[in-house]
């Protein structure tokens, strides 16, 4: 500790020189245990994750240690993740960038306000209900071939690259937008004046705003596609469209080779950091788009003929993809029979799992995310870069850690202990903390380090620290945020679909791994409720969460 | 290592809160999901056994046969499981080499030997038998209106005629058709695999998602086995689905039970072992499992009038655990481009 000290006092003299040293030592009585806390959780997730990793490769499997990596089924592999990461890429790219300048040139308050809060909701949906959605509209006998529009054979690469799409166009959409929004009136003033052509705007102002977010939108995509878990295997198909996720599930599932397993891991966050290091993807910010302007913008060319047409297409394109999934899902609900799910047992049981697994695990994240931003900020504050970037490093690791080796390696390092199968509750559990945590702290992070800064000084004069200083504080400056986090963790944990399928059984799944299974059934009546379901729970949630915080507020504020 | 203890006694500690309600010992089985679903073998089986063991019966289900596999080399020796009912004779070889599983005693031996009623000659010192049946293509009458009668006849049905296969990698209908086209094939097997890929509408993980994609409207053919149309036949009086019988000859599957090592009520597992060979367990499987009993019982009505495969094949297990990795592998570059 005392190392620790020294270190963190001269790191402190170098960053900030001799005057402000008083300061610097106040900083470095208060705090400490705030540090501490969050330099032990950093220390724990690393080790954690370095043994698993390592553990993997001690395990003696079928294949032997060297060499896994550069076989031809390898780079087959890598060729079928890439091609379908590319293609999703691309399409989405494309289609919400289009949308995106659409919906501006459409100028109509409404329309934007329509489109941009409904595409959040692909957000959040839960990539299994997607999976069924987009079967509804688009398999043989989903509804565009009920309507009579032959959709061909979409199986494997189509179907991913579709899902994909649902998900990624309106993070595109919103990013684009909103960068379209905070362009300087003027820009628009000078397109007006000169009566310039769609065209030409295009190329003088759209593209180059869209310029910057290109590479750190479409690395970010890439990212997400090329590791993809729940949607390859749900609707892959086979040896044809695969990652790398999937193969590592296949190997450790299927064959038990754990070294190919760990191989394979380690390719994954070599090739995903690697991207990360290059292109900085997270760049960007995600939050409502919010125009700079106060006037509601009239673009010239907003009454051309062609441009009418084409936005038209655009937009109902856009619907097409995205709503008609869910719409789809509503449309062939078939209640007669769907409605049997709620007299099942085993619904309920996986709802109360699902319930208890989602509370704790939201609740778990976000205050783990508060110890670790504090910590993070103070070192930071007190400029020593290597810790604080340690803790980012620790909770970035798990965005790049596969889940399924993630509770692989765990089994492996506690098999000789306790059972993990009777522990499975935990280990998901302790799977959903840590891979929520990365976008729990992202979102939480920057109006959380604002607020922290601007409340130094009042609560050292008046001697509020510690949780009341987060009680009295911090919480009710940031309720929106924390209530954002807590949905957006909850709704994660409602959706996942990554270590329960390595732990899964008749006699505990959690609702996601239920509809999983009645996913893979005739008669998918009771998935489409069940589907309809967890989302209709995921909006609660979010709202209940809302009332929680207000309620917590209204409570102090009569003590 | 200390930090590891610690948490698992933490762990160990918070596992003790669940209370464990357990006046009657447990027999616990693993077996693939659809042996549990309430359509499956599984509740019935459960109520006959426990009519007569004083036990509990506790069925696992796992999302796939070749998963259960999966499952007890991940657990190794800490495993739950007393019997594992639902691989089959082509995983035999690589199930022994685990280790894990225990060996029949000669009096179960014996009984299965008088008992059966598998068409071929079969015994294993660690599996036995609990059913067995013959792979094919399962169709509906009105949809496709005449069924390919070879394997190179479904070559040439047009191209909008999609099948609907399994993985040979995590299920053993899959293995069972990779199995099938290699003993008709031979070295030729991989050009087939090529010839085929458009025919395939997709490749699932487990039999069921096949079989729900099939009733789905999705494919006009699903690799399943000569007695599904029983099912069909019996349970939902329907008479429209038929298997596209093969002159090439099918492929058998003989799904096989076995004990582990590990089990603490090694008497009750014989005990169970024995049940399956009773006609007891055997009467349900026709109309549950959907598959032909592997010892001597009476069959259901409408059994007789499912087609009958003029040839079988059947691969020696210890070739297949041999060729398995090598077979995978060379499917996995034919169905891929």
């Amino acid at each position: 500790m005392v190392n620790l000290k020294y270190q963190l006092e001269s790191a402190f003299k170098l960053a900030f020189g001799f005057n402000k040293s008083s300061q610097s030592l106040v900083l470095l009585r208060h705090f400490r245990l705030t540090r501490m806390f969050g330099i032990l959780f950093g220390l724990f997730f690393s080790v954690l994750g370095c043994l698993i990793l390592v553990q993997m490769f001690l395990t003696v499997g079928s294949s032997e240690p060297v060499n896994l990596i550069f076989t031809g089924s390898t780079f087959k592999l890598l060729k079928s993740a890439t091609w379908q990461a590319f293609l999703s890429t691309i399409l989405s790219l494309v289609i919400g960038m289009l949308c995106a300048r659409a919906l501006h040139r459409r100028g109509s308050y409404w329309l934007s306000e329509f489109i941009l809060s409904t595409s959040f909701l692909a957000l959040v949906v839960p990539s299994s209900i997607a999976a069924l959605g987009i079967v509804a509209v688009w398999g043989r006998n989903g509804l565009l071939g009920s309507l009579g529009l032959s959709t061909g054979n979409l199986y494997g690469l189509w179907m991913v690259v579709l899902a994909h799409v649902f998900f990624n166009a309106p993070l595109v959409l919103r990013v684009a937008y909103s960068t379209l929004v905070s362009q300087p009136d003027y820009y628009w003033k000078i397109i007006i004046q000169n009566n310039l052509t769609s065209w030409q705007t295009f190329k003088i102002i759209e593209w180059h705003s869209f310029q910057p977010i290109i590479i750190p939108l479409s690395s970010l995509i890439f990212l997400l596609c090329f590791t993809s878990f729940s949607i390859v295997l749900m609707l892959g198909g086979g040896p044809d469209v695969t990652t790398l996720e999937v193969s590592i599930y296949h190997a450790v599932r299927f064959s038990f080779d754990l070294p190919l397993a760990a191989s394979l891991s380690v390719l994954q966050i070599i090739i995903c950091s690697g991207l990360i290091l290059v292109s900085r993807p997270l760049n960007f910010n995600v939050s409502s788009p919010k125009s700079t302007s106060q006037k509601e913008l009239k673009r010239n060319d907003r009454e051309n003929l062609t441009a009418k047409i084409s936005d038209t297409l655009f937009l109902t394109g856009f619907f097409i993809l995205i709503f008609l999934p869910l719409i789809a899902l509503l449309f062939r609900l078939d209640l007669s029979s769907g409605l049997k799910l709620f007299s099942q047992n085993r619904f309920w049981d996986a709802f109360y799992t699902s319930s208890k697994l989602a509370l704790l695990s939201s609740v778990t994240s976000v205050a783990i995310a508060v110890i670790l931003i504090n910590s993070r900020f103070r070192l930071a504050q007190l400029g020593n870069r290597f810790l604080s970037q340690f803790i980012d490093f620790s909770v970035s690791f798990y965005l790049l850690m596969p889940a399924i080796v993630f509770a692989t390696g765990c089994f492996i390092l506690f098999r000789e202990f306790v059972n993990l199968f009777d522990m499975a509750f935990w280990l998901v559990l302790i799977a959903n903390v840590l891979f929520s945590l990365p976008f729990v702290t992202r979102i939480l992070t920057p109006s959380f380090e604002r607020i922290l800064s601007q409340h130094d000084k009042i609560s050292l004069q008046l001697g509020i620290t510690g949780v009341r200083r987060f009680m009295l504080l911090t919480l009710p400056a940031l309720h929106r945020e924390f209530q954002l986090v807590l949905a957006i963790s909850f709704a994660f944990s409602l959706g996942d679909l990554s270590v329960i399928t390595l732990f899964g059984n008749h006699n505990f799944e959690t609702l996601p791994y239920y509809l999983y299974q009645l996913f893979g059934r005739y008669g998918a009546s009771e998935a489409d409720v069940l589907g309809i379901f967890i989302l209709g729970y995921i909006f609660t949630a979010h709202f209940f969460f809302g009332f929680a915080l207000w309620c917590l507020n209204k409570i102090k504020k009569f003590n | 290592m200390n930090i590891i203890r610690i948490v698992s006694y933490l762990i160990a500690c918070i596992s003790l809160i669940h209370p464990v309600l357990a006046d009657k010992p447990i027999l616990t089985v693993y077996t693939y999901e659809s042996f549990t679903s309430d359509w499956g073998p599984g509740p019935a089986v459960e109520t006959k056994f426990e009519e007569t063991c004083e036990c509990d019966l506790q069925f696992i289900g796992l999302d796939s046969s070749i998963g259960i596999l999966g499952r007890i080399k991940l657990e190794g020796k800490s495993t739950k499981a007393d019997i594992v009912l639902g691989l089959d004779t082509n995983l035999v070889h690589l199930a022994k080499e685990t280790g894990y599983f225990a060996d029949l005693s000669s009096n179960i031996k014996e009984m299965s030997k008088n008992r059966t009623s598998l068409p071929i000659d079969y015994s294993d010192d660690v599996f036995m038998p609990f059913d067995w049946g013959w792979f094919g293509f399962v169709f509906k009458k009105d949809v496709l209106g005449i069924p390919p009668s070879s394997f190179d006849a479904l070559l040439k049905m047009p191209d909008d005629i999609k099948i609907v296969i399994q993985d040979p990698r995590t299920s053993t209908p899959g293995l069972g058709l990779l199995l099938w086209i290699k003993s008709v094939y031979g070295e030729d097997a991989a050009n087939y695999w090529k010839a085929l890929q458009p025919k395939i509408l997709t490749v699932t993980k487990g039999w069921s998602e096949a079989y729900a994609l099939f009733l789905d409207g999705e494919a006009d053919m699903v690799l399943s086995y000569t007695t599904s149309p029983a099912y069909h036949l019996i349970a939902e009086e329907d008479n429209s689905f038929d298997v596209a019988t093969f002159s090439d000859g099918h492929y058998m599957q003989i799904e096989v039970a076995a004990m582990l090592k590990t089990s603490k009520q090694p008497n009750l597992a014989s005990k169970f072992m024995k049940f399956i060979i009773s006609p007891d367990f055997q009467n349900i499987i026709p109309t549950t499992n959907w598959m032909y009993p592997a010892y001597k019982t009476e069959l259901p009505e409408g059994f007789d009038s499912l087609a009958i495969p003029t040839k079988s094949h059947i691969f020696d297990t210890e070739l297949v655990a041999s060729k398995q990795k090598k077979w995978i592998d060379e499917w996995l570059t034919s169905s891929t481009n």
